[in-house]
């Protein structure tokens, strides 16, 4: 009879939890190709976002790479440290002065600066990071299996260097002219008109500073830079012993102590950081003091607008093609809040079709990116998550919007 | 609140005016209209465009706010109803659209099953039903197809079945035989029949298809926002028809036939009811549709039968034509109805006719 077709609230009884799904998923299948087209949009979007951030932390990982690669618990530097290749310079004395604190194991010399490379008869010259290490005692390590650590025991002399593998084939001299290899030990090259020979390899990557990286012993570095301060070092690389290095935060309040040092009253001549702390303030200076972070963060916004400008697009197309279906659904006796959620499930929708298809795009393009701009860029589970919100806001932002649109539905039309 | 039983009037409509637009370019589309429209009526609008008759199918549909006057449906008045309410009210309502309106991504059935959906049905409820719907509009062998496989005329049909097949209490239909063959149109309307016959289900349609016409029991028709023409269709074809039947009007001309029939009035006495007094002043013409009287005259104080009327006869017409009192009172012996005719009509009829009126003299003279 007809009086039993009255209800209550709409929702309750039923199968309708599928119908939101069935409208939105069908409306979007109605898209067909336009449909296809507009998901490849909104996949460009995200996959921009993800490069953008993927180049960002490849940056910010390149910008520590070193000091990733290097062992040590503390570092001393000067208060004028700028970034890793531009450190500035601290006595030697200092040095000398920790190693006697109890605690520590040993404090290392580490040199680093921008050097030219030469080749031959060629006029051409080229910037290469320059480390001039202790050969006795510094540590290199890594965690990572794609770094191929320096093996310090083939500095035999002040002219012998290992080469990084990863430096760019722009360099000059090479047996098979793309990078350097087995075949290239032996070539004598000049690094800042002294000549030198190469002794070794190993693989770290360099960075932005840099195309190219050389490792020299101590004796070395001060010949291809003669004009620099003889008992001056770069960084002091300082190991903890013991109990000591289980709390480094406590060890460098200690070492600051028994120098005398007290920042709360005047600023000390040198700085010492714990590792989290020289990482972190790299990551930081790379992000803040140069366009870097801008640029990429900025690209990142920008791909966000655009793919919320495609996704809203899709959506009020959509609703527009369907006005008057949903103008039906509305007389019939549906409610806003119905379509507003058709509309807002199917942004759900694209915004996860999209991501998951991005996500496995970019996992491609990192790799294929990172090797030709020699950037080590890893999908970072903290990156998927970033951008998995950054997609679903975009579509769901845009979905906000285009439900403006269904308002314009109205069943009186109909008739 | 939403209830009414048969014949209880399901549509109200009580000087209704509506305006479009605003400030100076602000016109009015409805001029003062009443209307009251039974259960399991079947009403056909008709008009020129613009004259108001979609405007008064949204408003009966609750899909536009009354501005001015009275409009229930289904026992909720319409004018200044909340959201919710007019939701309520409008699933009760099915509507069928000019344009189908089906969503291309959905088979046929997928979107009936949006009607049934809506108001809770479980579907293993629902299933059987659209598809047995969709059978009877002619579609069994499209029920699973998407509507771009389907003719301008078969998405009608699926339109069609998606305002119904929620068993709605209200059809509101825009021309939804015009996309149609003839023999699918027929098929649509003796659906529309079925229901209001069988479901109480009333039908309102805008509708210039002049080959459905006799399935309307009443054809409305608007011209400048105006109801110009109200006519009762069926009871009027039905009084025709019993008309033709009794030698007092066989030779009238059908026009006048139909115009007698269309002032004629229906009315049913139980048994013993008094039709007449004696005595009283006669102002109308009575035709027995079907039953039986008495006519009983008092006599010396004494009421005494003098004669018995049954189907087809008819009574009433001495003291119309002698403007005198009645002159016997008539009592029902058993269930009768009766089409009676005013003074006033009967005299045009009288006039316009010199077969009936000598035949009704003839038949007085006989009588008395």
């Amino acid at each position: 009879m007809p009086g039993e077709t009255l209800h209550g609230p709409v929702w309750e009884a039923g199968d309708t939890k599928f119908m939101y799904t069935t409208v939105s998923i069908s409306s979007l299948l109605s898209g067909g190709r336009q449909t296809v087209l507009s998901i490849a949009g909104i996949c460009f979007a995200i996959i921009l976002i993800f490069m953008q951030l993927g180049f960002l932390g490849a940056v910010l990982d390149t910008a520590v790479l070193f000091y990733d690669n290097l062992k040590f618990d503390l570092v001393v530097r000067s208060p004028d440290y700028y970034h890793f290749c531009d450190p500035k310079e601290v006595s030697r004395t200092y040095l000398s002065r920790i190693e006697n604190v109890i605690g520590v194991e040993a404090v290392k010399p580490f040199h680093i600066s921008l050097g030219r490379w030469s080749y031959a008869e060629h006029s051409v010259q080229r910037g290469m990071i320059i480390m001039g290490v202790d050969t006795n005692g510094l540590t290199f390590s890594s965690i990572s299996s794609k770094v191929a650590l320096p093996d310090l025991r083939l500095l035999t002399d002040d002219r012998s260097i290992l080469v990084d593998e990863k430096s760019r084939p722009d360099f000059l001299g090479f047996d098979n002219s793309r990078r350097f290899s087995q075949r290239d030990i032996g070539l004598r090259i000049e690094l800042n008109q002294a000549e030198c020979e190469i002794a070794g390899l190993f693989k770290m990557g360099t960075g932005l500073a840099a195309n190219g990286a050389a490792i020299i012993n101590e004796a070395g570095y001060e010949r291809i830079f003669p004009n620099y301060g003889t008992g001056r070092v770069a960084l002091g690389l300082i190991q903890l012993r013991g109990e000591s290095a289980l709390d480094p935060t406590q060890a460098r309040d200690a070492i600051n102590r028994s120098l005398g040092f007290d920042p709360g009253i005047s600023a000390p001549p040198v700085e010492i950081l714990t590792r989290a702390e020289a990482i972190g303030r790299e990551r930081i200076h790379w992000l803040s003091n140069t366009p870097v972070g801008f640029i990429f963060l900025a690209g990142v916004l920008m791909s966000f607008i655009v793919g919320a400008i495609i996704v809203y697009i899709i959506l009020s197309t959509d609703i527009s093609r369907q006005i008057g279906e949903y103008a039906t659904l509305k007389a019939m006796g549906y409610t806003n809040g119905f379509l507003n959620r058709v509309v807002l499930e199917q942004a759900f929708i694209l915004g996860m079709v999209s991501y998951l298809v991005s996500f496995v795009v970019s996992l491609f393009l990192y790799r294929i990116v990172g090797e030709a701009a020699n950037l080590p860029i890893t999908m970072t589970a903290g990156r998927q998550l970033v951008v998995f919100i950054s997609s679903m806001l975009m579509c769901c932002l845009s979905a906000v919007i285009a439900m403006q649109k269904l308002r314009r539905a109205d069943p009186a039309d109909l008739f | 609140m939403l209830n009414t039983s048969e014949h209880e009037s399901v549509i109200q409509v009580c000087h209704l005016n509506h305006w479009y637009g605003s400030g100076e370019t602000r016109s009015q589309t409805l001029f003062d209209n009443s209307l009251e429209i039974c259960c399991g009526e079947v009403v056909f609008l008709t008009g020129p465009s613009g004259s108001g008759k979609t405007t008064l199918l949204t408003l009966i549909g609750s899909l536009r706010t009354v501005q001015d006057g009275s409009l229930k449906v289904l026992g909720e008045e319409l004018r200044e109803i909340s959201q919710p309410a007019a939701i309520n009210v409008r699933k009760n309502i099915g509507f069928i659209f000019q344009a189908h309106n089906l969503f291309e991504s959905m088979s046929a059935f997928q979107n009936v099953r949006m009607a049934t959906d809506l108001i809770g049905m479980p579907r293993a409820e629902s299933r059987p039903k659209i598809e047995h719907l969709l059978s009877r509009l002619g579609l069994a062998d499209r029920i699973y197809a998407k509507p771009r496989f389907l003719s301008g005329g078969q998405k009608q049909r699926v339109a069609i079945a998606r305002g119904l097949i929620h068993g709605p209490r209200i059809v509101l239909a825009d021309e939804p035989t015009a996309a149609l063959d003839e023999q699918s149109g027929r098929d649509v309307v003796s659906l529309f029949r079925e229901m209001a016959d069988r479901d109480g289900c009333t039908i309102v349609m805008v509708t210039h298809d002049n080959r459905i016409l006799d399935v309307a029991d009443r054809i409305i028709n608007m011209v400048g926002g105006i109801i110009k023409n109200d006519s009762v269709l069926r009871q009027t074809e039905n009084i025709c028809s019993f008309l033709r039947k009794t030698s007092l009007f066989s030779d009238l001309t059908p026009r006048t036939l139909t115009d007698l029939a269309s002032n004629m009035e229906t009315r049913e006495y139980s048994t013993g009811e008094k039709i007449v007094t004696q005595g009283d002043e006669g102002r109308e013409f009575f035709m027995i549709a079907q039953g039986r009287v008495e006519i009983t005259r008092i006599r010396e104080g004494r009421p005494e039968t003098i004669n018995q009327l049954g189907t087809g006869e008819y009574f009433g017409e001495v003291a119309l034509l002698k403007g005198q009192r009645r002159n016997a009172t008539v009592i029902a012996s058993e269930p009768t109805t009766c089409y009676v005719l005013d003074y006033d009509k009967f005299r045009q009829v009288l006039d316009a006719s010199d077969s009936f009126t000598s035949e009704l003299r003839k038949a007085v003279f006989e009588r008395v």
